[in-house]
């Protein structure tokens, strides 16, 4: 009886160990690039943000509060890539991500991932998967995971703020 | 049984208490203080003069932000075949100081083999200093500090821009460096690059600078 009351208290444990521990282990794959902007960067923008008079420029600081953290990675070493995109994909499933679209051209498969919030319109996350890793002579693979209380309707905001690359697919996904 | 137990856990509250209250946080001041004297260590202060930037030129904005950042202080640890082991100690607490609740970290970059880290004191509209935290496990560790008094980012961020347009005259970084003993003329080795790079963070042209170990 206690056998068992001990692994389900380890199994409990061990779930929300995992989610976080897949991009940690993207975070250590060899020849990646890896940026991650905190809490306190967004909060540092959106002081700044109410300075900007330029209403094209500003992101405006609903979207900015609205930011928990950002993570970009990127790779054009082809083992680092396939390994890159199976660490997000298991991400994925393990987090029940909602896939939001897709796109399959040539060389490159972009996915476009959400998790649900609490209220309709609001999601917790979203992860975006660029995988060119069946092009054989530039293989790359770009994973970006964004977590907070975002409203659906600012992500192409977002991403244009940040300069995603995808942009054009993002933009049709959410808004249309 | 129950009242050995409670001891031992009022005994191991109390060393827990002793323990960490000798250990007092050392902040990254004292830090930088302490290793300016320790070997293999490179540390300076760069006043703000040494950019010959002249603010009269500046917007009212930029000047204010300007004059709210007092000096630039930089402590490089250039990483050699001899001091691996000591190396990983000090990255490992220089790391673990940026870990404190003072320190908020703005954005973590990695790149190359070298991962930077962005952080800042002070409350958000008045930040104290912005640090910069540079490691490579090749060629060694970085910090610069940037000290201020109350800086605003939107105003330091005009001040940057309008940097691009006014000149910056290097003759007074090569002449601080040489007071220092660091001889910019020869070529060097593995510190070169740590504090190249450490420079190069500031949007200081390096190209034509060079380092020897002290």
């Amino acid at each position: 009886m206690k056998k068992l009351i001990l692994t389900l208290v380890l199994a409990v444990m061990a779930t929300p160990l995992f989610a976080q521990d897949a991009f940690e282990k993207m975070g250590s794959l060899k020849n990646i690039k890896e940026t991650v902007v905190t809490k306190d960067a967004f909060e540092l923008l959106a002081e700044m943000d109410m300075d900007i008079q330029d209403e094209n420029l500003k992101a405006g600081k609903d979207l900015l509060d609205s930011l928990k953290d950002a993570r970009f990675y990127s790779t054009s070493n082809a083992d680092s890539a396939k390994k890159m995109i199976s660490i997000a994909n298991a991400y994925v499933k393990s987090n029940s991500l909602v896939k939001l679209m897709s796109v399959k051209e040539d060389d490159q498969d972009f996915a476009f991932y959400i998790k649900k919030g609490n209220t309709p319109k609001k999601i917790q996350a979203l992860v975006m998967i660029i995988d060119e890793t069946m092009n054989t002579s530039n293989p790359e693979a770009i994973v970006m995971k964004i977590t907070g209380t975002i409203d659906l309707g600012q992500i192409s905001k977002l991403t244009k703020m940040m300069n995603v690359p995808g942009q054009k697919q993002i933009e049709k996904a959410t808004q249309g | 049984m129950n009242k050995i137990i409670l001891k031992i856990v009022l005994l191991t509250l109390a060393a827990t208490v002793a323990l960490t209250s000798c250990d007092s946080d050392p902040t990254l001041q004292s830090y930088i203080v302490d290793s300016g004297a320790k070997e293999g260590f490179i540390s300076t202060s760069i006043p703000k003069s040494i950019f010959g930037i002249d603010d009269n030129k500046f917007s009212k904005e930029a000047q204010k932000a300007y004059k709210s950042v007092s000096k630039v202080s930089v402590l490089v640890y250039p990483k050699t075949a001899e001091n691996a082991a000591v190396f990983k100690k000090e990255s490992t607490q220089l790391n673990n100081i940026l870990k404190g609740n003072q320190y908020k970290t703005l954005m973590v970059h990695n790149e190359d083999g070298i991962r930077a880290k962005f952080l800042y004191q002070g409350d958000k509209d008045a930040i104290d200093e912005v640090i910069v935290f540079g490691t490579s496990d090749d060629m060694g560790m970085g910090v610069a500090r940037i000290l201020g008094n109350d800086m605003n980012l939107s105003g330091i961020m005009k001040m940057m821009k309008e940097l691009e347009k006014v000149d910056i005259d290097p003759a007074g970084i090569k002449g601080i460096l040489g007071t220092m003993g660091i001889d910019t003329n020869s070529t060097g080795d593995l510190d070169e690059g740590s504090v190249k790079a450490m420079l190069e963070s500031k949007g200081i042209d390096t190209s034509f600078m060079a380092v020897t170990k002290e």
